[in-house]
């Protein structure tokens, strides 16, 4: 043991750890930049950064990223975030927060310098010399050779992909369109117009042949033009030096242009490599997940049988797209570069029992107070995100309000819920959401339109699906208390009348519904938006109508007894006399008078016939109670003596006793 | 100064010093893995120090990973193959699931082809390098160096103005 070397090592990595503790901040600031400006393709920039292991927290300051299509805007900007975090977790790969703030987030801010990333500058190449075109020969010849000798060990792995086909598997019971007895390609597995891998590989490559031709004919044009310019005009001819110098400022212009337009090539072509392998790593997903949808060729096949056979065949696919690699790189001169490295190797991915790093956030929290609304601002919570949604075991919840530069009277409140999952680098977010927008001053129709709004607020609700960088989302819309108006610039050549009625009738709207579709990806979305406003005029329009007929029903009436009143003195002449009686009624009223009487003498009569039969009734009645009581009291009478006499002779009873018993004391004695 | 000669003078160099069989042996071992399996990977750092650490012969170790570099070229297409076999294969399969859910593992490349091939491939030479160096050093030390040495072509060679004017330079330049 070299306990010296032993102990120089340990301090050595003591050393390292040290100096990475103290030196972290910077370190991360720097990756942070690197990494986020390579991804958005403009500056990332961050004022500083904190990171104290001891505390577990970290806060950084002013954060800007620019908008690689306008330098001199921020995407978003921020003025601080921090949070706390477990160091423990973080190094086995687990994210815990508990709370982030994050301090003035806002979009589309203006920057003070220029965000774009500085175009890095080309290595001058040096003219090649004979030796060094002989070594260019010799290598395109070995690489030739090389290229043959892979195609040869393709060959074999196909074929024996063909045996273990045959061998072990019935393939025809599930894969039905494919025979391998006459060759297995892995792109007959699916659908190519599914695979974005392959569709983007084919693209390329045919962007890549049409460049080369191309680059070809503009390299032709240019040396052409280079040539006539090589005839210099007489320089006793001051005008045709001028245009000469003009020609040539104008071909150097030429040039620039043609040497940027080849650097975006050069930078696609670049670049292709790493797109192609997303779209490879988001297609392995689309793929396992085919049987679970079921239905098509894969439908009734098994997720271990299909990955067993995804594995052994899409492998083989990455190379060929390696080798379409290859060819793409070495179109732009990086053969030489790779002809020294290695065989990369294919990389095997397996299923992951947490697709994201486990990352849990209870609530992050954006603030931003009212002095520091600049552009578009927004401020909320968002509580319970997490990678793996049984963690948490609900939808992360949004609490966002906001506003916008450009509508500077809007403002607009959201809540929702967001579902998130995610598989390896794609993630799948369902969003549901209501908010509502107050004052949104715009001519919302566009410039062309034949209508014109404003004022108003805005409310909407809507669902959002984000896979990958796939969206599908249908959204409601509506404009309340608007005010609308027709516009003269969208009506041209549209007759006054029409113009009139349709003003007319969009006065009485006050709220339009918008119902939306949204559907694509990110960079290349379709949006379908239709409204219920041609229902909405519709029944304004039959408003209208039903007014207009009530007023026109008012006037036939007022019409009609305006002439009534008119014609009425002169019918009332001839139905009365002089004194304002009826003419020739008077006969019939005196009928009626008799008549009158004679029925009023027969009703008294009647009432009189009555009343006298009630009083005989009641007469009746007396008598009889009168006759019931009198032969009641005779029978308490008899009653009464009858009693009395008893008492009587009882008494006289007693005392004849008495008087008998003292008689016979007094005889006695 | 003569790169095609100089591993091989140093290795007969490392031949005639004290450095023991064992330590020989196991400086080659030790560098065809780092030579046969990618450089940049985590596993190496680990090879790297047990090779600093054990008394193993560092200068063999520098010439085995060079002549296992070069190597390692027409055999990656075999590490591969290897490679991918093992990745693919269904009994291991729930086992490199495992690892592979590990954060810390996928640094490892574990689940490349090429990385996991070479490594399998270099694991199996280990001993067989291990062990033939040994019997190599061990004959050449008690009775090949001699018959060598005694060789009339050796003779020749060593005899030379050639090879004094070489041993001149190398003792100039070190």
């Amino acid at each position: 043991m070299r306990w010296k070397v032993l102990i120089g090592v340990i301090t050595l990595v003591a050393g390292s750890v040290v100096f990475s503790i103290m030196y972290l901040d910077s370190f991360v600031k720097g990756k942070i930049e690197d990494i986020g400006s390579g991804v958005v393709g403009a500056k990332v920039s961050l004022e500083s950064l904190d990171i104290s292991l001891k505390k577990q927290s970290v806060t950084f300051l002013g954060l800007e990223v620019a908008d690689p299509k306008a330098p001199m805007t921020n995407i978003l900007e921020l003025k601080s975030a921090s949070f706390d975090f477990s160091l423990p977790d973080a190094l086995m790969g687990h994210i815990f927060i508990e709370n982030i703030l994050v301090d003035t987030p806002m979009f589309g801010t203006k920057r003070k310098t220029s965000g774009a990333l500085p175009k890095k500058a080309k290595p001058k190449e040096q003219p090649k010399g004979k030796v060094a075109k002989a070594v260019d020969k010799a290598a395109a010849k070995a690489k030739q050779k090389a290229l043959e000798a892979t195609g040869k060990a393709v060959a074999k792995e196909k074929q024996k992909v063909k045996q273990e086909f045959s061998a072990d598997i019935d393939w025809k019971r599930y894969l039905p369109d494919i025979d391998p007895s006459k060759g297995v390609d892995p792109k007959q597995f699916v659908n190519k117009e599914s695979m974005s891998s392959l569709k983007e590989l084919d693209e390329l490559s045919k962007f890549a042949k049409g460049r080369d031709r191309y680059w070809a004919e503009r390299y032709k044009s240019l040396e052409e033009e280079f040539n006539s310019l090589k005839k210099t005009p007489n320089i006793n001819q001051p005008k045709l030096i001028i245009a000469y110098r003009d020609k040539v400022n104008a071909f150097r212009e030429k040039i620039d242009a043609a040497q940027k337009e080849f650097n975006a090539d050069v930078d696609k072509i670049n670049s292709a490599g790493k797109i192609i392998e997303n779209l490879r790593n988001q297609d392995i997903s689309k793929l396992v997940q085919l049987p679970q949808l079921g239905g098509g060729a894969l439908g009734g096949i098994s997720q271990k049988l299909f990955e067993d056979l995804y594995r052994k065949n899409m492998e083989k696919a990455y190379a060929v797209f390696e080798q379409y690699k290859t060819k793409l790189v070495a179109l732009k001169g990086k053969e030489k570069e790779d002809e020294k490295k290695r065989m990369k190797g294919v990389t095997v991915h397996y299923p992951l029992k947490t697709p994201l790093p486990l990352f849990y956030l209870k609530k992050a929290t954006f603030k931003t107070s009212a002095e520091q609304k600049r552009g578009n601002w927004f401020r909320g919570t968002l509580t319970e995100v997490s990678s793996d949604p049984k963690l948490t075991g609900k939808p992360a919840i949004f609490d966002m309000e906001g506003g916008s530069q450009d509508f500077p009277n809007a403002y607009f409140t959201i809540k929702g819920k967001a579902d998130m999952t995610a598989k390896r680098d794609i993630f799948d977010i369902k969003m549901v959401g209501n908010g509502i927008s107050t004052a949104m001053a715009a001519n919302a129709l566009g410039p062309d339109s034949p209508i014109a709004m404003t004022g108003g607020s805005v409310i909407f609700s809507s669902d959002l699906n984000l896979t990958g960088n796939l969206i599908k989302s249908g959204f409601l819309v509506k404009l309340d208390k608007i005010k609308m108006s027709a516009r003269d610039e969208g009506l041209k050549g549209v007759d006054a009348t029409v113009k009139k009625i349709l003003n007319k009738s969009l006065e009485g709207v006050s709220y339009i519904n918008l119902k939306g579709d949204a559907k694509g990806t990110i960079e290349n979305l379709t949006v379908s938006i239709t409204s219920d406003l041609d229902k909405i005029l519709k029944s304004v329009f039959d408003k209208m109508l039903f007014e207009a007929r009530k007023a026109i029903e008012k006037q036939i009436r007022d019409e009609l007894n305006r002439e009534i009143d008119k014609r009425l003195p002169g019918l009332r002449a001839m139905l009365t006399d002089d004194k304002g009686n009826l003419k020739n009624l008077d006969n019939l009223s005196g009928t009626i008078t008799n008549r009158l009487d004679a029925e009023k003498k027969k009703l008294e009569k009647r009432a009189r016939d009555e009343i006298k039969k009630q009083q005989d009734r009641v007469r009746a009645e007396i008598e009889k109670k009168k006759k019931e009581l009198e032969k009641k009291k005779k029978e308490a009478e008899a009653k009464v003596k009858a009693e009395v006499e008893k008492k009587k002779k009882e008494q006289e009873n007693r005392l004849r006793k008495e008087a008998e018993k003292k008689l016979r004391q007094l005889l006695k004695f | 100064m003569f790169p095609g000669i100089e591993p091989f003078s140093k290795f007969i160099k490392i031949l005639h010093s004290d450095a023991s069989p064992q330590q020989i042996a196991g400086g080659a071992a030790f560098g065809m893995i780092l030579g046969l399996t990618p450089l940049w990977n985590i596993h190496n750092l680990v090879i790297l120090l047990l090779v600093m650490v054990i008394r193993v012969n560092l200068g063999m170790a520098s010439i085995s990973f060079i002549i296992f570099s070069i190597l390692a070229f027409p055999l990656d297409f075999l590490s591969h193959k290897i490679g991918l076999e093992v990745l693919n294969n269904l009994s291991l399969r729930q086992f490199w699931t495992d690892l592979y859910n590990i954060p810390t593992m996928t640094w490892t490349r574990f689940n490349n082809s090429i990385v996991m091939g070479s490594l399998i491939l270099s694991l199996i030479f280990f001993i067989p390098v291990w062990v033939g160096m040994f019997t190599f050093v061990k004959g050449y030390r008690g009775s090949l160096k001699e018959k060598i040495d005694n060789l009339r072509v050796v003779k020749a060679i060593t005899a030379s103005s050639v090879y004094k004017w070489y041993q001149r330079v190398r003792d100039w330049t070190g």
